[in-house]
């Protein structure tokens, strides 16, 4: 009981792992290295504040132009990995930078 | 005589086993030094360092090394090494070509002598591998004979700390090789001879089988090892030149400094080593034969030297090259024919004849700034955007022009007219291209391409040499093509181009240079241009390649593939959020 709910306080927005392939990324290079893509996920009602509260109460009152409804707080990297260098199937070398989530916050 | 350097080792490093209990007096090996002169008589003498030298006394006539003391465990333990059953004595040895009383090791004679020291005794008879009683088990120094030398024992092939282990057997060496080779053993001292002197230009390496035979009262058995022997080189041909000794050179639009034209070639047999760098065997040296101060400002040689193989004995030798270097920048309009005498000189070569001329017949052809048509028509359309390229203009062969530069200015012909119409001329501007020798006529004011006085548009267009100001000029006629308007029609702003993501969008924008007014969109099959996302740089850190659709703002760029899109919550996806809250 404790522990679940230690737990579920700290399900916010955090880092999470992946392992993959290069050639996953989508980004069209052809490799079969592999990575650990690290990205950021989570709620951000924690960090909420009377900023976001009136948004979202001009929104849902329609008060706002509907083109102009600004975003919520986001779960997103602050600071990103090091630099990612592989080499493709041609033997060509790649860096691919700011690729992957060192730390995460609500922005 | 040139090229004398004393006596040397024909092998720089020995390697033997001593064991416990060996007594004084027992011989180890025997090094060799081969004659550089006739007249040398080789001295052997031990370079005093380690501690254990006085264990070891080398007959300095000889050059055998001897045990001074018998080998005791206690010996073993006094040395200061590694816990290991086998310790290591390194001894270095000193050859002169005569008696001496002060022994200083410095100098390339220096010879490393190393013996695994094993706690253990000498193994008996029985114990011993007949392979162990012929041949040591590790020896991997090669000799190098130099050649052009005298003849003389390399090595001795018997293992004189096993001499006695099997007093019953009788050991005898031969040496044996596929192509004739001169070698031999005197069966008295067991000692490898080289029987003739060598030549390096003939064979490089000899290929020996060395064969020791063991007869016991019953067995005789033949054990094989195989020894090359790399022959060293020394500066004893002459440089020569194969087909000509000149080279014709035309110089016309390369006029650069330190461009290089024409190649003769020298070739020498011998070899020219690179490492050290102060080498002094081969060594050329070139000497510019012209008195002309003209010449020797402008004219250099550049001598570089590679090695080659011969096809048919795979004998290495020495090519040397040679070119014409410019010095300076030539100008347009010099023009003049010299003859370059270049003497080549190998200087270590002891001969007579160590010199090649060689010769450069060199002309320097003036180039004309000129352009090749009197007059140049162009079509533009009015739809034209600011910075879209009307055209390109240079004088001619300009693509070859190299070390002279070319400046491009616009003027406009008549300047009797009204102001209405001196003002259209302001629809066009020229640059110079970078790096390049031609000037771009582009877009400079799209208002006026608009405007009904502006018809026809007639400039001179003036080429400069930087160096001399010579000039040359062409006329050029740009008609306007489309409706002419009022300028303020359009009054959508110009943007760039490389920012629209969407086909539609691209080609709806009034983008800047732009030469129907309108955005180009290029569709490729794989690659295009790009900075976030798949790519790749191009020498000029542009974007070789990119995945998917590039487009760039003023500071980044995004190759992405169509299909990854919309995945993030865009302007479109919050609006249908906002709809439905």
């Amino acid at each position: 009981g404790r522990m679940s709910r230690a737990n579920g306080r700290g399900q916010g927005c955090v880092l999470k792992q992946i392992h993959l392939n290069v050639s996953d990324l989508g980004l069209g290079y052809r490799s079969s290295e592999e990575m650990i893509f690290r990205y950021c996920s989570g709620p951000c009602r924690k960090s909420e504040t009377n900023y976001d509260k009136i948004l979202y109460n001009l929104a849902h009152s329609r008060k706002l132009p509907p083109k102009d409804t600004p975003q919520q707080a986001c779960c997103r990297p602050i600071a990103f990995d090091d630099d990612l260098s592989f080499l493709d199937d041609s033997l060509i070398y790649h860096t691919v930078r700011k690729h992957s989530a060192r730390r995460c916050g609500c922005v | 005589l040139e090229g004398v350097r004393g006596l040397y080792f024909p092998q720089n490093e020995y390697t033997e086993t001593v064991y416990v209990g060996q007594p004084a007096g027992t011989p180890i090996l025997q090094v060799h030094a081969m004659l550089d002169i006739d007249s040398e008589r080789p001295c052997f003498y031990l370079c005093r360092r380690p501690p254990y030298n006085s264990w070891f006394h080398l007959d300095v006539n000889t050059g055998i090394l001897f045990l001074n003391k018998t080998l005791e465990e206690r010996d073993f333990a006094l040395l200061n090494q590694n816990s290991w059953s086998v310790k290591k004595l390194v001894l270095r040895a000193i050859v002169l070509p005569d008696f001496s009383e002060n022994i200083q090791c410095v100098g390339r004679n220096i010879l490393r002598i190393t013996l695994d020291f094993d706690n253990a005794t000498l193994p008996q008879c029985a114990h011993t591998d007949l392979k162990e009683l012929c041949f040591p088990h590790r020896d991997t120094s090669i000799p190098h004979i130099t050649e052009n030398r005298f003849t003389g024992a390399i090595r001795q092939l018997r293992r004189l700390t096993r001499i006695n282990v099997c007093p019953n057997y009788t050991i005898s060496y031969n040496v044996e090789s596929e192509t004739p080779a001169p070698f031999a053993v005197n069966e008295n001292t067991t000692e490898l001879l080289v029987t003739a002197p060598l030549d390096r230009e003939e064979s490089e390496r000899y290929r020996l089988l060395l064969v020791c035979t063991v007869r016991t009262d019953t067995v005789i058995t033949k054990v094989e090892a195989s020894l090359d022997i790399f022959v060293n080189d020394e500066d004893d041909n002459a440089p020569y030149v194969n087909g000509t000794d000149t080279a014709d050179v035309i110089i016309r639009y390369n006029r650069k400094k330190g461009s290089t034209f024409g190649k003769v070639s020298v070739y020498d047999r011998d070899l020219t080593p690179i490492y050290p760098i102060d080498q002094t065997q081969n060594k050329y040296v070139g000497t510019l034969l012209s008195n002309d101060q003209w010449v020797k400002e402008t004219f250099d040689i550049k001598g570089t030297f590679t090695e080659k193989t011969t096809a048919p004995g795979h004998i290495r030798e020495t090519v040397h090259n040679y070119q014409l270097v410019l010095k300076r920048n030539l100008y347009v309009n010099e023009n003049r024919t010299v003859q370059l005498d270049y003497l080549v000189n190998d200087t270590t070569y002891p001969g007579l004849d160590g010199t090649v001329l060689l010769h450069f017949n060199i002309t320097i052809l003036p180039v004309h700034i000129h352009f090749s048509n009197i007059t140049h028509m162009y079509s533009l359309t009015r739809r034209a955007s600011v910075y879209a390229q009307v055209a390109r203009i240079y004088v001619e062969n300009c693509q070859q022009f190299d070390g002279l530069s070319v400046t491009y200015r616009l003027e406009v012909p008549d300047r009797n007219v009204s102001a209405d119409v001196q003002s259209c001329y302001t629809a066009i501007s020229i640059a110079q291209a970078p790096d390049e020798m031609w000037g771009v006529l582009y877009v400079n004011d799209s208002e006026a391409l608009h405007r009904r006085e502006c018809q026809d548009l007639q400039y001179i267009v003036v080429a400069k040499e930087e160096h001399t100001q010579l000039e040359a000029s062409t006329q050029i006629h740009i008609r306007l093509d489309g409706e002419a308007n009022k300028a303020s029609q359009e009054s959508q702003p110009f943007l760039s181009c490389a920012a629209n993501r969407w086909r539609g969008d691209c080609e709806s924008v009034r983008g800047l240079g732009a030469t129907t007014g309108r955005c180009q969109w290029r569709q490729g099959t794989e690659k295009e241009e790009p900075v976030i996302g798949g790519h790749e740089r191009g020498l000029r850190n542009e974007i070789q390649a990119g995945y998917g659709t590039c487009y760039c703002y003023p500071n980044n760029c995004f190759c992405e593939k169509e299909d990854v899109e919309e995945v993030l919550c865009n302007d479109m996806c919050k609006t249908i959020i906002a709809t439905a809250l």
